[in-house]
């Protein structure tokens, strides 16, 4: 399926038009965050519980709740993306009867999972528009990690790996986060002619901007003004839109790569983007078995959800 | 804003072959390289490799025979390369998609080499018709025939017969692999690869020379003596083509050379010395001894900043000033004179390090004025103590030997013209960096120069402290309980600097590492990604060593790190592995070493 057009909506919209939803069942509170704000959840609900770190936190909290809101629970490894695939698919053939709508929560998916929707969408087929709310819940904010955690990938997430020849220069474009020097890594590691970097900003008194800046104040230092951006997490739509235009000018010119490493929200405009230029490359940086969890509580004022309306693409004739 | 220089531009991949000739200095490396034999590019990312492999190109040589060797006897001196290259490029990106094809095909490894094997076909094919058009164009001739021959013989199907058509075509290809790997359809793969001509699956040389095979048959008045093949990024390339390679390297048609870039560490198939001198040349491009760099890098700097500033006179000493750590022969009394810095730092040493104290006292020279009049006595005794003097006097706590670290943000000591090329480790990619760094944060030209030692040295920690976290975003699998590259990094470089500041005062302190077999095989596997990265450099124990492996050799931190972890520029003794992991470790500092010089 291909995009057909997208754009911001509320909470009320979604609820209303939504017949399925999957959300992640983590050991953050966090996960619950978009569940807790939907009056009336749909009828076909689904936890996508993370294999690991099955018992820490607010896990266990976290899979009574879901199971008292009557969602079915599946366990999925971190990583294991056909797996996901196959679950939206079921989930998406359920509710296709019903003119396909589905409420996403993504805010504590893994960039795997994230990857793992959109290519479902991408590349099945369901004969008519389907709408994905992608929800997203930034969480109350807490201090960066200390010290720095081992990388597990740095690789192409699988299915959004470009294959374009070495012919032209790389553009790396990094979306900011607030651990210390990861984009700098990263950067040293992918060595671009051009580094474009998008700082999340939810504005004034916004305490996640300003360790953003701080942590990443060698690689900001490092690249021209014209080059960095700030981007606003409650307006996904504009955002989506800016990142969208800046890549299909680079593309004639630069092999551009699109690697997240802050608010999950700018991960999965990567993969969307990725739909519409394929020969665009989605990145993670992830620490993988080296990370240590962390709790955290989601900041339900500032919510946010992209409404995407896919539609059934042309099939294009591979045969040479 | 980054300095509009030709010598600026931080990587020669993405620079255009006439202006790599342009900002080119020539090297023994180069003519090892020109030589009509197969070569062995070793060196770490950024030594220069692609750089040269790039100034074999028709492009960069026409630049540089017209342009830089403007001179008569230098022109008449030069012989160019008497064969035709052409330039297959790769990069991280294109090396980690090429790899991410064995998850996306778990089930079938087979496929996923074959769509491994088309890619690097294609990219081959693409740097062909691109040097076909080059020596068409130069020679006038209408490059329509070879092209339909090109489209016949590679079985393109309907194509106009022009190259610009033919890499149109040979892209489309990649975009039907692709499509059918993002839809996961494994079927509609196969069924697309077997519609392929068959030299895109079988040896990895079979596209690039059949290509050049037509160009020879139906071209003859054009035709090469013989075409160099020249592949960058070997070393982060999938195993089959790096073992076809260097099979190749020992035994292929004497109409190809293979001009081949690798890690420092000698391939495991090409270790028997014998053949090695007899089917290709092995060019070593790092540096394990400071000073073996300091021409190359000398000359570079200089015509750097004589072209950055339009200045022909203005020398790189002039500019950086000179370096506490310099330890040149021609050094004057004046430097370990009274009231002289370094007389400064042993006084004040002195006063609070028994061992230094005694060190002097053993020398017959006075802590309270370490100076000595015999040039002889000078040059054994104080000169040598001079890196090591610096290091503990700046990181030394006053009390007496107790491990404390002291901060040297407000009394720089890494600073002048020695440093910078010490730091960059004769890497041109890592020297422009500094360049660049250095002139972006002082701005605009300074007046007068040296550059303040303060500036330099903020400089010289954030590219040090740069250097770290590209270390650190190397990915490291297995248990979480494994150490990563950057934690041997870190322990390492603590280990030495706790040895160099804390121990007895000796003037030739610990300094590098040699791998025993002690060392966990995953540690191993880390130090020789650390190499290919720069982290750690060989220290060649004999003339021609070549490491054919990581145990039992001998390394160091690379200099570009000594900033972070206060180390002199010395390639001094060597200590096992396995001793200074288990030390940091156990938070505990060695007693006892063992030697390796």
């Amino acid at each position: 399926m291909k995009i057909k057009s997208f754009d911001e909506c509320s909470i009320a919209e979604a609820q209303k038009c939504a017949q399925a939803m999957i959300v992640a069942c983590g050991y953050e509170q966090r996960s619950r965050g978009i569940t807790s704000l939907v009056e009336m959840l749909p009828p076909i609900k689904t936890a996508l519980c993370f294999e690991e770190f099955s018992t820490i936190l607010a896990r266990p909290s976290n899979e009574s709740f879901f199971r008292q809101k009557g969602f079915t629970l599946e366990t999925v490894g971190s990583n294991q993306s056909q797996k996901v695939q196959s679950l939206l698919d079921g989930v998406i053939r359920a509710s296709l009867s019903n003119g396909s709508a589905l409420l996403l929560d993504i805010s504590t998916m893994t960039r795997s999972w994230h990857g793992a929707l959109v290519r479902q969408l991408r590349t099945a087929e369901y004969g008519s528009e389907i709408t994905t709310f992608f929800a997203y819940t930034p969480s109350v904010f807490i201090h960066p990690r200390a010290g720095f955690a081992s990388n597990e990938f740095v690789a192409p997430v699988e299915g959004f790996a470009a294959l374009t020849t070495p012919e032209y220069p790389v553009a790396a474009i990094i979306g900011l986060g607030y651990e210390k020097e990861e984009a700098l890594g990263l950067q040293q590691l992918l060595d671009p002619s051009l580094t474009i970097l998008f700082k999340p900003t939810a504005g004034q008194n916004d305490r996640y901007y300003k360790h953003v800046l701080a942590n990443n104040r060698e690689i900001l230092a490092r690249t021209p003004e014209d080059c960095s951006f700030d981007y606003r997490l409650d307006s996904p739509a504009e955002t989506l839109s800016n990142f969208a235009s800046l890549v299909n000018g680079l593309r004639s010119t630069h092999r551009v790569v699109l690697a997240s490493l802050g608010p999950k929200m700018f991960g999965l405009m990567s993969f969307l983007i990725a739909t519409q230029f394929p020969e665009v490359s989605v990145w993670r940086v992830s620490s993988g078995v080296h990370g240590q969890p962390r709790d955290s509580v989601a900041d339900l004022k500032r919510a946010t959800i992209l409404k995407v309306v896919w539609q059934p693409s042309e099939r294009l004739a591979h045969s040479r | 804003m980054r300095v509009a220089s030709i010598y600026s531009a931080f990587n020669a991949r993405w620079l255009e072959p006439e202006d790599v000739a342009r900002s080119f200095v020539a090297t023994t490396h180069f003519e090892s390289l020109l030589r009509t034999q197969n070569s062995l590019l070793m060196g770490p990312r950024g030594c220069g490799k692609t750089t040269l492999l790039k100034m074999l190109t028709r492009r960069a040589q026409k630049t540089w025979i017209e342009e830089r060797l403007t001179n008569e006897k230098t022109a008449q001196d030069y012989r160019p390369p008497d064969f035709e290259v052409i330039y297959i490029a790769s990069d991280i990106r294109w090396s980690s998609e090429l790899d991410s094809l064995s998850d996306a095909l778990p089930a079938s490894p087979k496929v996923a080499e074959l769509v491994q094997r088309c890619l690097v076909s294609i990219s081959a094919l693409i740097e062909c018709t691109k040097t076909f058009e080059e020596i068409l164009e130069e020679k006038d001739i209408d490059p329509t025939e070879l092209a339909k021959k090109f489209i016949v013989h590679f079985a393109l199907g309907p194509t106009l017969p022009f190259f610009a058509e033919i890499r149109v075509r040979l892209r489309d290809w990649i975009e039907v692999l692709q499509g059918h790997l993002v839809r996961g359809d494994q079927a509609g793969l196969e069924k697309v690869l077997a519609a392929h001509h068959s030299s895109l699956f079988a040896h990895s040389l079979s596209a690039p020379t059949k290509a050049c095979s037509i160009f020879d048959e139906f071209v003859r008045t054009a035709a090469p003596a013989r075409w160099a093949l020249c592949f960058d990024e070997i070393e982060i390339a999938p195993k089959w083509l790096q073992d076809e390679l260097f099979r190749a390297l020992r035994s292929f048609d004497q109409r190809f050379l293979l001009k081949i870039t690798w890690s420092p560490i000698l391939p495991e198939a090409l270790t028997f010395t014998q053949e090695r001198q007899h089917d290709f040349e092995a060019i070593q491009m790092w540096h394990g001894h400071v000073n073996d760099a300091r021409p190359f890098c000398k000359e570079f700097a200089t015509r750097y900043i004589q072209d950055k500033f339009r200045s022909p006179a203005l020398m790189p000493r002039e500019v950086f000033g000179n370096s506490l750590f310099s330890q040149e022969e021609s050094e004057g009394s004046e430097v370990y004179g009274r009231g002289s810095a370094i007389w400064l730092a042993m006084q004040r040493l002195a006063g609070h390090d028994e061992s230094f104290r005694r060190y002097l006292e053993d020398h017959n020279i006075s802590p309270d004025n370490p100076t000595a009049l015999d040039v002889a006595v000078r040059d054994k005794s104080l000169r040598k103590a001079k890196p090591v003097v610096i290091l503990r006097e700046a990181y030394r706590g006053k009390n007496n030997g107790q491990r404390q670290r002291r901060s040297r943000k407000n009394a720089p000591i890494f600073f002048g013209e020695d440093v910078i090329y010490a730091m960059s480790e004769g890497n041109p990619r890592l020297l422009r960096g500094i360049l660049n760094d250095l002139f972006d944060e002082e701005g605009k030209p300074s007046s007068p120069w040296p550059i303040a030692p303060e500036v330099q040295s903020r400089v010289f920690n954030a590219a040090a402290e740069r250097t770290l976290a590209g270390i650190r975003a190397y990915p490291t699998k297995g248990s979480p309980q494994k150490k990563s590259l950057a934690d041997i990094v870190e322990s390492v470089g603590n280990y030495l600097h706790d040895e160099l500041v804390f121990s007895e005062f000796s003037v030739d302190p610990v300094g590098g590492f040699f791998v025993d077999g002690d060392v966990a095989p995953s540690a191993v596997q880390d130090i020789s990604v650390g190499l290919l990265i720069g982290a750690f450099v060989h220290v060649k124990t004999k003339d021609n060593d070549l490491p054919s492996s990581i145990v039992g050799s001998r390394f160091r931190l690379s200099y570009m790190l000594s900033p972070r972890f206060g180390l002199p520029f010395r390639a001094n003794r060597a200590i096992r592995l396995s001793t200074a992991l288990k030390v940091q470790s156990a938070g505990q500092r060695a007693i006892n070493f063992l030697e390796d010089r």
